[in-house]
């Protein structure tokens, strides 16, 4: 049946899949470190309701947060708990996606930093990379 | 609104049938500035699905998983944005015109 379906008109550009090539993915920053997994991505223009605008809708940020318990048993993480990469600071889609920000910008980070400045840092040695 | 508010919401036809649900959202993605415009959505029968994609490659290999996947996966089909008359929390409605074009990527 799929196979006699017609094509769709071209568009200009690359097309993707949401879930089959961008959730999941991995992160990294400016420097190749990795920051977080996509675990959802914000639409903008996007609203229960009929739709009525002319635009399509774009993604405005990538989500990362604890969604794993969710995912198993079901509900929606609270919007206070996920952390949000606008779109605009991807600068690479690939295998991975880019960012052209160090990871240390972003929010999504505040936790390994905090762990590293108050648990890590106090352990002796723990400031410095392994000699 | 989040893509997995989007994913797996029954799809309806104008008289109310039950075509599927939402599998997936395809983007074009410009190729200066990597804005993703939703194109369309992804329309299969069973939630969970479509996991590796083959249904929407032309990949044949390994042989015997991409022939069960594809057949697990019969029947996806997308639809355009334009074809797309609302979007509510419980389903996704289409209009009476909509038409089914192939899962493949170009």
């Amino acid at each position: 049946m799929t196979a006699s379906l017609p094509d769709p008109p071209p568009v200009r550009g690359r097309v993707l899949d949401a879930r089959l090539h961008l959730l999941d993915r991995q992160v990294l920053d400016l420097e190749g470190q990795p920051v977080t997994t996509v675990d959802d991505l914000e639409l903008a223009d996007l609203q229960h309701g009929e739709r009525r605008e002319a635009e399509p809708p774009t993604i405005s940020a990538l989500i990362s947060g604890p969604i794993l318990t969710t995912r198993l048993f079901g509900g929606r993480t609270p919007r206070t708990r996920l952390h949000r990469i606008a779109w605009d600071q991807v600068t690479e889609i690939d295998i991975v996606l880019t960012l052209g920000v160090p990871g240390d910008a972003l929010e999504v980070t505040w936790f390994e930093r905090w762990l590293a400045e108050h648990v890590i840092g106090r352990i002796p040695g723990g400031r410095h990379a392994p000699d | 609104m989040l893509l997995t508010e989007l994913l797996e919401l029954p799809v309806l036809d104008a008289g109310g049938t039950r075509l599927g649900l939402v599998v997936d959202a395809r983007f074009a993605v410009a190729p200066d500035s990597l804005e993703a415009s939703l194109l369309g959505l992804l329309v299969g029968r069973r939630a969970h699905a479509a996991f590796l994609g083959y249904e929407r490659k032309s990949e044949n290999a390994p042989a015997l998983i991409a022939r069960y996947l594809r057949w697990h996966e019969r029947g996806t089909f997308l639809v355009l944005l334009q074809d797309v008359r609302s979007i509510e929390p419980d389903g996704v409605r289409l209009d009476s015109t909509y038409r089914r074009y192939s899962p493949f990527l170009p």
